[in-house]
């Protein structure tokens, strides 16, 4: 007989493959999952048991249109990906040249995102970059950043602490670079996630300890748009950003009222 | 029954069959990871109409259904290299690749807003013209109706609805009037009950 606590962990894991496991629920679940083996075996256990009410279905084809339109966009991210690598190794060979002072830095960063392609030389440099971890994307971001920082000369557009918020995938949504003495924040969107036309995503600041959240504002919503916001707090103050899915013009509340799906870890950069 | 008799028996071919089907799959899967497009579509061909069909009973909405598909089949081109066989079959992998991202729209969307998905509550262990929605003939479909049976036909319902028809917590308890309360009681129970029956069968 499971102990009260695996019986716990057996009907969230169910829930989850049943799909009544919404909202915040849902998001803090996944999150448990990416570390969680022994979650994770559990949720194994529900698709495996319940997969014969899916699988074993009256089946219907599909209209002819879809799997054109399916290799349509794998082939429009491919070029997607091609065109940043391209304007990233141009950049980053453009700073190696000049000294590369005022490039901003979240273009730079443009090259850490990392979506799969296929199929062309630049693929396996994506391959590369795709199979970094979390903690090396971000690393080799902040020293792209401290790189580039060196040879500025005014401190006021110098960022001081960088974050990529990622998707479950792992992929870069926005890159964010803040300043902590002139409380500038500026976000480059990479790849944001498709809104209804009455949504936002608006990015919070986390306190540590449990001390609640400070709102930033919404963010950019158009890939390769760049923002500035102003800081609320110092991202010394902050454990991380976090950012959750509102209506159109924000929270209303002083709080997040949608999911938090995404979070970006606050990396100190060193600058000289 | 012999070794032999068994080794000939319907179902044994049917589970041979079905493991044959599924290498095929893994194959092809495993290809697709390496940027093979032919076989990308034939994976496309062997599951989409499966697939296709969970997401239009789960959507209500061809055109929902299709762009689901869609966004589906992207996601395992990106993330084919994930899939690891040993944690499972190569074709529930899909299915729950493309379940979590219909259930992600069912999230986005208000798709529930719609009369003909009323259910009587004087008949909560119907679906409709179809009180199990799923084919016999598979070992683990069998296994899965068996251990179903033994739930109350209100508790199966509300498990066999959400997991079909991705209802929430919150619509089933509107739909079949009962409280929220009852609702998350019964399938978070009848969880565990399907769990020492299947565990039985194992």
């Amino acid at each position: 007989m499971d102990t009260p606590d695996e019986q716990w962990w057996d009907a969230q894991a169910g829930e989850y493959v049943l799909g009544t496991l919404r909202g915040a629920e849902r998001d803090v679940f996944e999150k448990i999952l990416k570390v969680d083996q022994e979650a994770f075996n559990r949720v194994l256990f529900w698709q495996q048991a319940l997969s014969p009410m899916s699988e074993n279905i009256d089946e219907i084809e599909p209209p002819h249109y879809v799997f054109p339109k399916i290799t349509a966009q794998i082939q429009a991210q491919q070029a997607q990906a091609k065109a940043s690598v391209k304007a990233a190794l141009d950049d980053t060979t453009n700073n190696s040249a000049t000294g590369g002072s005022t490039t901003p830095l979240t273009n730079t960063v443009v090259k850490t995102s990392p979506r799969r392609r296929r199929s062309s030389r630049s693929n396996r440099l994506w391959k590369g970059l795709t199979t970094l971890a979390t903690a090396a994307t971000i690393a080799m971001a902040a020293l792209l950043v401290n790189t580039l920082n060196q040879p500025t000369s005014s401190a006021t557009t110098t960022a001081d602490s960088i974050s990529i918020v990622l998707n479950e995938q792992k992929e870069s949504l926005w890159v964010l670079s803040a300043n902590s003495d002139t409380r500038e924040l500026h976000i480059t969107a990479l790849n944001p996630p498709t809104l209804e036309a009455h949504q936002s995503h608006q990015l919070w600041m986390v306190k540590p300890d449990d001390a609640g959240v400070t709102s930033v504002g919404l963010l950019p919503t158009t890939a390769g748009t760049t923002t500035t916001l102003t800081l609320p707090m110092s991202t010394n103050e902050a454990k991380l950003f976090a950012v959750s899915l509102e209506v159109l013009t924000g929270s209303a509340l002083a709080v997040p009222t949608g999911p938090v799906l995404y979070t970006g870890s606050i990396i100190p950069v060193q600058n000289p | 029954m012999t070794t032999e008799s068994a080794q000939n028996s319907p179902s044994t071919l049917t589970k041979d069959s079905s493991n044959k089907a599924d290498d095929n799959l893994i194959e092809w899967i495993k290809a697709s990871a390496s940027g093979d497009e032919g076989a990308f579509k034939k994976l496309y061909d062997a599951t989409s109409p499966q697939l296709f069909a969970m997401l239009r009973r789960l959507l209500i909405s061809d055109e929902l259904a299709e762009e689901a598909l869609q966004e589906s089949f992207v996601k395992i081109w990106n993330n084919a290299s994930e899939y690891q066989p040993q944690n499972g079959k190569a074709r529930t992998w899909l299915t729950s690749i493309t379940r979590n991202h219909g259930i992600d729209t069912l999230r986005k969307r208000n798709i529930r807003e719609r009369n003909d998905l009323q259910m009587d509550p004087q008949d909560v262990g119907e679906h409709p013209g179809n009180p199990m929605p799923f084919a016999l003939g598979h070992e683990n479909s069998e296994r899965l109706l068996l251990c179903l049976d033994q739930l109350s036909e209100s508790a199966r319902s509300c498990v066999v609805r959400s997991y079909c028809e991705g209802f929430s917590h919150e619509e089933l308890s509107d739909q079949l009037q009962r409280p929220i309360g009852t609702i998350k009681s019964w399938i978070r129970r009848s969880l565990l009950t399907l769990k020492e029956c299947l565990n039985g069968y194992a």
